[in-house]
């Protein structure tokens, strides 16, 4: 700070003395007060110094490394920006993974925009090339995402995030070292529990659940003596996936005094169905999981349900030695047959079996509604993917299509131009009655995951629905033309993408 | 050279009307297109039966929409500008249909009544008796006003600046309210835009200082008024704030026809009014200009300046050699510019600045376009650098489009210079321009 600048601040009035300041200025100014004399001596100094202003000294900056990768087509650069904002952001990941498949990367008028915010940062990170990794070096803000690779870690390394990292990781931590030793994963997880609390064993415990086997079956046995219910019931679901585990075999041997298949009298090997529900519970059965009592349920047939349901569906065929299809019609009949169901699905999906899954679909939904509507979608998740493209045409109606494509879109499976026909199909039957309006949420999921095959089949379909919505000979309410506007500009962008980075 | 979507998309008024008009830039939408040397059309097809009628004039972007929206540009004109900008391709040539053509001419007959009433107005008989009169009434308040001012600024240095981070923002206000009183609202303003700089930075005390060293200087300037030359007579009093009718700069106001490249464009809020400034250039003469313009609230400014383009027209500027101007008649397109004109060094920038402020010691802004400079990080700020080293500060965003689009190499670069850091306006790379004023530019 300068003399005259001290001066001002503290005031004339408290300092008597005048302060030297520049001649030139000095030698200018007129007589006056000593604070005139202040401010047009400041005045002076400040245009003189403007006026005389001198650049600093700087080195030239490091350039960015030389790029070998192209920028997307500049005919894109409008589409993108689109996803960048809220417009046709659902695309995005669909448009990263093609940059990536056609190596090409963002344009650089785009980069600060995707750096400055960590969710496009995190997405865009694979195709932001060396420009964008050179431009997020220099700001602390845009480090890369981080998406920690533990397979590329040592033993070491992974050990000691074990012992530091957070409950997520640890998780991630303890399915890694599963891959690498499952024995030893295992000793880690016992040597831990006792120090954590119900939620953190519960997590970790579930953390088995990839890769699940008979070998951990010794182990979710010792655990079974969890003092948590919570934990108990957690090691009890995945104890009940092995068929072949102590743990089923003990449910059976519960079950089994309750169920039993009778020599129909007279008659040739014939079998009947006989249930009983047990008469108390077994407090034994609380280290399993099983709960006694559950709102709104009788307890003896809650009992019966609950054990059923860790009993592996084959179970029932081996007892009865009949297959499948011949045991479910009893069943569906039996005075027990809503509860008996019940157990049975869930012990489909426990076991994945998708025999007794496929036909429990085709059962007389009637029997089980609205129960049924609930089951149907999670039946259908257990069913291959190549044996639903079979379904697909069988199970038709507007139910079977939304389980399908459900399940289609948690497994990621592309659409091919065979699975688009078969849903146009299904569209085409249903598009004269209700409920088709409620189903475009649907075109969202096709749109993206078509293959570039099926794209102008589907174009031509969502353009075809659009026709009809304008001309009123679809009953479509605004809100839904809205929504097929949309969809048919997000296939028209991904149109775009496709033609001019063909793969 | 092709406009951009990002120039286009820099006219909205809002994000609304951006995306709308992204939405609309579909050929589908447009059953007619078209057009000529001076002008841009289309029919957008609305939910109504008769479709909205976009024109626009290709020199200053001015356009007129058959749709009742009360946003300027409405989201069919940027619409129509952004498909022209995306697909050139869709939009022929061909003659102008007659609501265009009528339009366009309906503009320059208003721009010519414009100059004529203005011409009309300065050369009318003058009541001089009465003009000396409010004149004089004027100058009473004016001079009543500046005593006050000067007896309070000496009080400011008798009592020491020290105490004003504690005085607040009211202490400012009220003497800008005096000098709104005295008819000076260009004392009034500067006051009220150092309401906020006490303790604001570590340098307050050397910038406050300076400030009203120069308001001063001002004060005791207007004493000698008489003895002034014109030039500085008139810079003096638009100091002041003493009005300068765009009339009479349209009729006595030195001109300048030239074709005008706009560089760059910075728009800053001041209390409840916008402020926006148009740095040009013109490419024969070299002169630089300033379009100021200013809206109240959410109104829209007047004249749509497209940065990046460049017109054609007369420019005229108001008194006292200084850059302020405005346009004269109707201006007509210029082929987009390839390049930034004009690129000169630091030094010479700096030279300028020198010459400026010897002219006009209270010279505020100007504007230039630096050579091969590239922008670099000294601790919290940012810089240019020329390739000879030397380094001008940037005042703040930190300017990551400047650096993602050059990545380190040297480019021309449109700035506004302040005397005291530079405001990068704009680039142009692989024959795009890139405007770098505002968020995260």
């Amino acid at each position: 700070m300068n003399e005259l600048t001290r001066l001002a601040l503290v005031g004339t009035a408290n300092l008597p003395m005048d302060v030297a300041s520049n001649d030139a200025v000095t030698a200018l100014l007129p007589a006056g007060s000593r604070e005139q004399r202040l401010l047009w001596q400041a005045g002076g100094e400040a245009v003189m110094a403007t006026a005389g202003y001198q650049p600093a000294r700087a080195t030239l900056p490091r350039q960015a490394p030389l790029d070998a990768q192209p920028v997307l087509p500049a005919v894109l650069w409008s589409s993108l920006s689109s996803l960048l904002d809220k417009t046709q952001h659902e695309l995005a990941p669909w448009v990263v993974q093609r940059m990536q498949q056609t190596g090409y990367r963002l344009p650089e008028a785009l980069l600060p925009a995707v750096l400055s915010q960590a969710k496009q940062r995190q997405l865009w990170w694979p195709v932001i090339g060396e420009r964008g990794r050179w431009l997020a070096a220099h700001n602390p803000d845009w480090a890369a995402p981080e998406v920690l690779a533990l397979d590329t870690l040592g033993d070491a390394a992974l050990l000691r995030l074990w012992e530091e990292g957070d409950l997520k990781l640890r998780c991630r931590v303890l399915a890694e070292q599963r891959r690498r030793d499952p024995v030893a994963a295992r000793s880690l997880l016992l040597a831990a529990l006792p120090k954590e609390k119900a939620d953190a064993r519960l997590a970790l415990i579930q953390a088995l659940e990839q890769g699940l086997s008979l070998d951990d079956a010794d182990t979710l046995e010792s655990l079974l003596a969890d003092k948590s219910a919570t934990v108990r019931q957690g090691i009890g679901e995945l104890l009940s996936r092995l068929p072949d585990s102590a743990y089923c075999e003990r449910q059976w041997q519960r079950i089994a005094p309750y169920m039993q298949w009778v020599p129909v009298d007279g008659g040739q090997g014939e079998t009947v169905l006989q249930v009983s529900l047990p008469p108390e519970f077994d407090k034994a059965w609380e280290r399993d999981g099983l709960k006694e009592t559950e709102l709104l349920k009788a307890k003896r047939s809650w009992w019966l349900t609950q054990l059923l349901m860790r009993v592996p569906p084959s179970r029932w065929c081996q007892q009865a030695g009949l297959p499948a299809a011949a045991l479910l019609p009893q069943i569906e009949a039996h005075e027990w047959g809503r509860e008996l169901l019940c157990s049975l699905m869930e012990a489909a999906l426990r076991f994945k079996d998708a025999e007794w899954a496929e036909l429990l679909l085709f059962q007389d939904r009637r029997k089980m509604y609205p129960l049924f509507m609930q089951w149907h979608e999670r039946l259908v998740a257990v069913i291959p993917t190549e044996r639903l493209d079979e379904l697909l045409p069988v199970l038709n109606g507007t139910q079977g299509l939304d389980d399908i494509v459900a399940v289609w879109r948690q497994r990621s499976v592309p659409m091919t131009s065979a699975r688009l026909n078969q849903v146009l199909d299904v569209f085409v039957e249903t598009e004269a009655r209700s409920g088709l309006a409620y189903r475009l949420s649907m075109f969202d999921w096709m749109a993206l995951s078509a293959e570039d095959a099926s794209m102008p089949a589907l174009l031509a379909y969502c353009q075809h629905l659009q026709q009809k919505g304008l001309e009123g000979t679809t009953s479509f309410h605004p809100y839904h033309l809205e929504q097929l506007d949309r969809i048919v500009l997000l296939l028209q962008a991904k149109q775009t993408f496709i033609k001019e980075m063909p793969l | 050279m092709q406009l951009t979507e990002q120039q286009v998309l820099a006219l909205a008024p809002d994000a609304g009307s951006a995306s709308n008009g992204k939405k609309l830039a579909q050929a589908k939408n447009w059953p007619l297109l078209g057009r000529s040397q001076r002008a841009l059309w289309g029919e957008c097809q609305g939910s109504g039966a008769k479709p909205y009628q976009v024109r626009l004039d290709m020199a200053d972007f001015a356009s007129k929409c058959s749709c009742p929206s009360f946003k300027f540009p409405c989201k069919h004109a940027l619409g129509l500008l952004v498909l022209t900008a995306n697909q050139p391709q869709l939009v022929a040539d061909g003659s102008e249909p007659a609501w265009v053509a009528e339009w366009l001419d309906k503009r320059s007959d208003t721009a010519a009544r414009k100059e004529a009433k203005a011409a009309a107005k300065a050369e009318a008989p003058v009541d001089d008796a009465a003009q000396q009169k409010r004149a004089e009434k004027r100058d009473g308040r004016a001079r009543d006003g500046m005593a006050a001012l000067q007896v309070w600024l000496e009080d400011l240095v008798r009592n020491g600046l020290a105490r004003l981070p504690a005085e607040g923002a009211a202490l400012w206000e009220q003497q800008a309210a005096r000098m709104v009183d005295a008819q000076l609202p260009g004392l009034a303003n500067r006051l009220q835009a150092l309401a906020d700089l006490p303790g604001s930075r570590p340098d307050w005390p050397e910038k406050l200082l300076a400030e009203l060293g120069r308001m001063a200087l001002a004060l005791r300037a207007y004493e000698w008024l008489a003895s002034l030359t014109p030039a500085l007579q008139q810079i003096l009093l638009q100091y002041l704030g003493y009005p300068v009718r765009e009339e009479e700069v349209l009729a006595h106001g030195d001109t300048q026809h030239d074709e005008w490249q706009i560089l760059g464009q910075v728009a800053e809020d001041a209390e409840r009014v916008r402020v926006q400034r148009t740095w040009v250039q013109g490419r024969h003469s070299g002169r630089r200009g300033l379009l100021l313009q200013f809206a109240v609230g959410n109104q829209a400014f007047a004249a749509t300046w497209m940065p990046g383009t460049a017109f054609e027209a007369e420019l005229a500027f108001w008194p006292g050699q200084g850059l302020r101007a405005m346009l004269k008649g109707v201006a007509q397109p210029a082929a987009l510019p390839t390049a930034l004109w004009q690129a000169e060094s630091i030094p010479q920038l700096l030279l300028r600045a020198a010459q400026a402020l010897a002219a006009n010691p209270w010279h505020e802004r100007l504007p230039a376009v630096l050579t091969a400079v590239t922008p670099i990080q000294q601790g919290e700020h940012w810089c240019l650098v020329d390739q000879q080293g030397q380094a001008l500060p940037l005042h703040p965003p930190a300017p990551w489009l400047w650096l993602a689009l050059a990545g380190g190499q040297a480019c021309d670069l449109a700035v506004e210079w302040d005397g005291e850091a530079a405001r990068a306006l704009s680039l142009q790379m692989d024959g795009r321009y890139h405007a770098l004023t505002g968020a995260l530019r």
